[in-house]
This record gives structure tokens, sequence and C-alpha cells, in this order.
């Protein structure tokens, strides 16, 4: 592998997660979402000879994200448009500025998890395995839709509070 | 607006926003860039839970599969359990460990393999040698190598000529002297066949009758993109078996239908000069392993015409002239 090859595979990897997450925010199917990341790899190795070294790397990347998304929604007519111009701008701008702190932060997420009630970590088995959206869960669980999504609207706050917690305890431990 | 961004977020994340809906989270987070980051911030979180479910998703079905195993031998079953759940533990960790590096791995790979396609297209002339390798555990009643249907029936080494990457000639000579060609120059494809003039069709025609057709880039592409068919339907993995040389491994996933069943690349680490490629068929019967072997015999130019067919035409025509008749 040369030096350029080793150098873009270093800057994807350390890029991967916010990437991902930028494509998520625009196309909430994990299975699309996929499949556009693995275009845009292939799209980041066939003009990686033309990034510029002086621009931030996260940037070129999301551009090429966005133009990705783009040409995937052209193929599929039918894919609802989410997020309007103007949204995708500023989310743009907030992927570009998180910090590693944000994303290292998220490694406490496992031990988090564990602490959930076994009927938490079945709703989550359900939305995150099985890939089932809120109306399919509550078809499973004899539930209505709108209590399955305030249940995993919940879930997620206090996934979230807990990483904070564990971050502020780790922070003090140091 | 009376909605909770909170709620709308959540509501993204689940994709089951109404049209109203949608319109108010777009506003809350064009407003503020504080707005924005929330969202951001809840996606990342959304997308690792995902990550964590689907790694230990693959964990437990391979446990699942090691105590299937072991319930099935009921003699000296407590030994074996506790060897069986001691796997399970190791195997556990190794495919946890492998699948927390196979984003890396296989970006390794996809990154090497671009870099192979691009040093295909450099200007300049190969010729590959092809073998039919035949497997010794193929079963008698086969009938041989599934991509012999490009010509006739026993043949010499047949020789592949690549111009740049993108032109090509195949020719492969049949027992009785008998010469068939295949070729084309990206803007026609061509045949010849013995006692005819040459058949010549669209671009992309005859590259069915090459061993493995489009499969063949990096040493071959016909058209740009080709390449994304390996990186989209195969599992792609890079090696090293030796100090100086790379091994690149293509195996096609379980869910894609078309194409060879395994590619193996074997280029040098220095130049990314492809020397060997392997390429297995599709068959129903995966004991007959034969596979197509393609190596690079020589670097040297041809004649500027060689990819036309009019150049090995005339060739044959004035071949044909010079011979006595009988």
């Amino acid at each position: 592998m040369d030096d350029r090859t080793r150098e873009l595979t270093r800057l994807w990897m350390s890029a991967q997660p916010i990437v991902s997450s930028f494509v998520s925010s625009l196309v909430p199917n994990f299975t699309a979402r996929d499949d556009i990341m693995q275009e845009i790899i292939t799209a980041v190795i066939e003009s990686f000879d033309r990034y510029d070294p002086q621009r931030p790397f996260m940037g070129w990347l999301l551009g090429i994200a966005r133009n990705q998304v783009a040409v995937h929604r052209r193929k599929l007519a039918r894919d609802p448009v989410y997020l309007d111009e103007g949204a995708v701008d500023a989310l743009v701008d907030s992927f570009t500025n998180i910090v590693s702190s944000d994303v290292h932060k998220l490694e406490f997420l496992q031990d988090c998890l564990e602490r959930l009630s076994d009927r938490d970590r079945n709703l989550c088995d359900l939305r995150y395995e099985q890939n089932l959206k809120p109306a399919g869960i509550a078809t499973r669980l004899g539930m209505s839709p709108n209590n399955v999504s305030k249940a995993l609207q919940r879930i997620r706050d206090q996934l979230r509070n807990c990483i904070e917690w564990q971050v502020t305890r780790a922070g003090r431990a140091s | 607006m009376n909605h909770d961004l909170e709620q709308l977020i959540n509501g993204h994340l689940d994709g089951c926003l109404s049209i109203e809906e949608q319109q108010c989270l777009n506003e809350f987070v064009k407003a503020s860039p504080e707005n924005a980051r929330r969202l951001a911030l809840a996606v990342m979180l959304h997308n690792r839970i995902r990550v964590h479910y689907l790694t230990l998703k693959a964990n437990l079905q391979q446990v699942d599969s090691i105590r299937t195993g072991a319930t099935a031998r009921p003699h000296r079953r407590h030994r074996r359990v506790i060897g069986a759940c001691l796997v399970a533990l190791l195997l556990g960790c190794s495919l946890y460990w492998m699948t927390s590096n196979t984003p890396n791995r296989k970006a390794i790979a996809i990154a090497e393999y671009h870099q192979l396609v691009i040093q295909g297209r450099r200007p300049g002339d190969r010729t590959y040698q092809i073998t039919f390798v035949k497997d010794a555990t193929e079963r008698p009643d086969a009938s041989g190598p599934s991509n012999t249907k490009s010509g006739p029936d026993a043949t010499d080494s047949p020789r592949l000529d690549v111009r740049d990457g993108r032109q090509f000639v195949y020719s492969r000579t049949a027992m009785d002297g008998r010469q068939f060609m295949l070729g084309g120059n990206r803007q026609v494809s061509w045949a010849i066949r013995p006692g005819e003039l040459a058949d010549v069709r669209d671009p992309l025609h005859f590259t069915e009758g090459l061993p493995a057709g489009l499969y063949l880039a990096p040493i071959l592409s016909f058209f740009d993109g080709q390449e994304k068919m390996l990186v989209n339907d195969y599992h792609l993995d890079l090696r090293q078996p030796t100090k100086t040389n790379r091994l690149f491994v293509a195996m096609k996933k379980p869910d894609t239908k078309q194409g060879p069943r395994r590619i193996e690349i074997l280029f040098s680490h220095a130049s990314g000069k492809i020397t060997e490629m392997r390429i297995w068929p599709e068959t129903p019967d995966h004991r007959r392993t034969n596979h197509t072997l393609i190596q690079l015999v020589s670097e040297n130019r041809l004649p500027d015409d060689w990819f036309t067919y009019e150049y090995h035409q005339s060739e044959r025509l004035m071949k044909t002239q010079t011979e006595p008749s009988d």
C-alpha cells in the first residue's frame, strides 16, 4: 500500500462514524444507508487525488456524502426527502464541528445498554437488530405505535444521560 | 410551532414523522446551530446502538451454532458442555475482535483494489497467458471448466492482449490449428472465426466470450464503474502471502447471483503490478473447483492497430492467399 492510500485509510477510519451518522440523518433506512456508505468509500477513493490537504478533510468528505445521497435519491424516485437543503447545510456544519470527545464518549454505550430493563432491551432488539419501525414493533407487542415511539425516545434519553454520567464519573476518577 | 424538538428528532430517527412534523424539524434545525447539533448527536447515538446490536447478533449466532453442535452428542455431556462454552467464549471474543476490525480491513482491501484498477488503466500493452486449471478432486463425469463456451474444444493456452486496461484481443488455437479471436477497442467488439470475415458488434457484445467476462477488472475494464460490481457484490480481503506480494481475495456474497464464486489477484506490493489472477466460476457442485489462471507473460509493445479487427482480418486473408491450395 502506498503512502497516499495509507493516509486515506487513516483519515477514513477516523471520519467513518461521523459520515455514517450524517448519512443516517438524511436517510433513516439502515439498509439504504449501508448501500450509500459503499458508494461513498468508492467515490472517496476515486477522487482522493483531487483532495486539497489544505482544506478540512471532514468538510470535503461530507460534500461527497451529500452528493452520493442525492445520487441515491435520484435512483429511487419514491424515496421521500426528509430534510430540505437549508437543514442539510446546517447539519453539514454541525457534523463538521463534531469533536473527537463526542465520538469517544459513545464507548460507554455498551455499559449503559446493559443497565436497561429487560423490557427496554427487548424494544431495542426489535428496533435495532430486527430493524422494525414503531408500527411493526407495536403489532408484535400489542402496544400502540405512539406508545412505542415514546418508549424508544425515553430509552434514548436514558442512554444519553447514562453516557454523560459515565463521562463525568470517568473524568472524576482520572 | 407546538412541537417538541426531542420528539421530532426521535420521530425522524424512526422514520415516522408526518409531512407537517418534518417541516417543523427542518425549521428547528435551520433556526440555530445548537438545534442542528442536537440532531447530529442524536443520530450518532442512534447509529452506535445499531452497530452494537449488529455485533451482538453476530456473536449470538456463533455461540448458538456451537451450542447446537454440543447438545447433539449426549455422551460425556458435562465435559463437552464446558468445552463448548470455552470454545464459544473464545470464538465470541475472536468474532468480536474480527467484527470490530472488519470495516478497517475491508476499507483497506477496497482502497487497494481501487489502486489496482487505476494501475491497470496505465498506458501500455500487456500480454497474459490463460490456463484452465483442473482440480484433481473433479468428478469423472464432469465436463470440464464452465468457461469453455467461448471457443473450440481443446486448445493450447489462450492469450489475452490488453492495451491501457481497456482494449483487448483474446486468441485461442484449437487442436486442429484453427484460430479463434475476440477483440474490442471501446468503439466496437469483434469476433473472427476460421474461414469467416470479422463479425463486428457493439463494444460489450463479445466480452461475454472472455473468461469471467466483466469480472476481469482490474486487468481489463470495459466501462467506468465496472469495478464496483466487485466492491458491492463480494466480500473483499487483503492478504500477505510473501514479503513482496499481496493477495487480494474476493468471495461472492451469498445473496449475489451473477459472477464467479471467487477471484484472487496476486500483485507486487512495491509496484502494484498484477502478476496473476485466478477466477473460480460459480458451479452448482462445489466439489468442482476448476479455475482459470491468468498470468502476465509480457509487457512488449504490440502494433498500433493490433486491437482492430481490420489488422487481424487482413493478416488472415494474406495468410490464406499465400498458403498453397490442395
